[in-house]
């Protein structure tokens, strides 16, 4: 392997500790004849790698936390609030519903069905209006043949 | 704390909303967090949106969570891309003039920092800075990752969703480029 290849791996691998234990070995038997790879290595770790491995690790200001927590609760109330709008047109179909089921049953009041008083009705209409002077089987005969009853 | 730390438990319960509980969470990632956004963004006004961002992110997604990744990586993920995204709306570049404040490095010295320590805290955070300057946003993050938060090339390649080669290359990228920088003529 040539030391372009060498360093290849010392500028990443070699450096970052990333090498198993007989790729470390190679690296370094090559570093102990190769000057001007010794060079490059030191180098790296100088300008490129130490310089930021120093670096600290900032904390974020205290105030951040609070207002973190400040947006979830904000969040969190919303959430709650928007389950209720929902619920809201809900109920009210739900009451109106009802209120309409009792208004409904309330005008019909009489538990005869429609079709009887229909029927009533019509015999009425028939034997009081025109079929005066009928005998009663004939008035029967025209309501069934009208009616079909 | 280290991040890798969280319990099991304590995400499940902070997932179901316990804004107590994720405070604990806040408090073993938020460090991490904050450091990865101002070294790449390298300004501190932006810094603290992008973690008040990760960490409503974080929360609101933590019932999705699945345990496929690490809990560590996943955050690392979400700080990158929350970060990138601020970089690439804002339209940041290299030649852009980012503060270096140099009241931030007194306003963190603690109680019993001499001059002295305060001082050469300072000379290396302008040297972190003008590194990472020389840098684009995508090298940047892998020496970010790599270099101040120690992540392994595995880890990196998780969090970036990349392949470890392109996590090696890039770094390798970055790190001839700080060389140039840094006045080194021994590149071939």
């Amino acid at each position: 392997m040539g030391c372009s290849k060498f360093r290849d791996i010392i500028i990443t691998d070699y450096v970052d500790d990333e090498l198993d234990e007989q790729g470390k070995q190679e690296i370094n038997h090559h570093l102990q004849g190769c000057a001007a790879c010794r060079a490059f290595a030191a180098a790296v770790l100088k300008i490129a790698v130490d310089p930021l491995r120093k670096a600290e690790i900032t904390e974020p200001p205290a105030f951040l936390w609070t207002r973190i927590k400040s947006h979830l609760e904000q969040d969190h109330n919303r959430s709650g609030l928007k389950w209720l709008h929902a619920l809201a047109p809900l109920s009210m179909f739900v009451v109106m519903t009802l209120a309409g089921n009792y208004l409904v049953s309330g005008m019909l009041g009489s538990t005869t069905p429609p079709e009887t008083v229909a029927s009533a009705e019509v015999t009425q209409q028939l034997s009081l209006s025109e079929f005066n002077d009928m005998p009663n089987e004939q008035v029967e005969a025209v309501y069934t043949n009208i009616i079909g009853g | 704390m280290d991040i890798k730390e969280i319990s099991h438990d304590l995400l499940q319960q902070a997932s179901q909303g316990d804004i107590q509980v994720f405070e604990e969470i806040y408090k073993y990632a938020s460090s991490f967090v904050y450091s990865v956004a101002l070294r790449t963004v390298r300004n501190r006004e932006d810094a603290q949106e992008i973690t008040q961002e990760v960490f409503l992110k974080v929360f609101k997604s933590l019932k999705d969570f699945k345990f496929q990744s690490s809990f560590k990586t996943w955050v690392y993920r979400i700080t990158v891309n929350t970060a990138l995204n601020v970089i690439k709306k804002a339209g940041h570049d290299l030649n852009r003039q980012v503060e270096y404040n140099e009241n931030m490095i007194i306003e963190n010295a603690r109680p019993g920092n001499t001059i002295e320590s305060i001082i050469e805290t300072q000379d290396k955070e302008k040297k972190v800075h003008d590194l990472l300057a020389a840098l684009t946003p995508e090298y940047r993050v892998c020496i970010v990752l790599r270099e101040i938060q120690g992540l392994s090339y595995e880890e990196i390649a998780q969090t970036l969703k990349v392949n470890i080669n392109t996590v090696r290359s890039r770094l390798k990228r970055a790190r001839e480029i700080l060389l140039k920088r840094g006045g080194y003529n021994g590149l071939q």
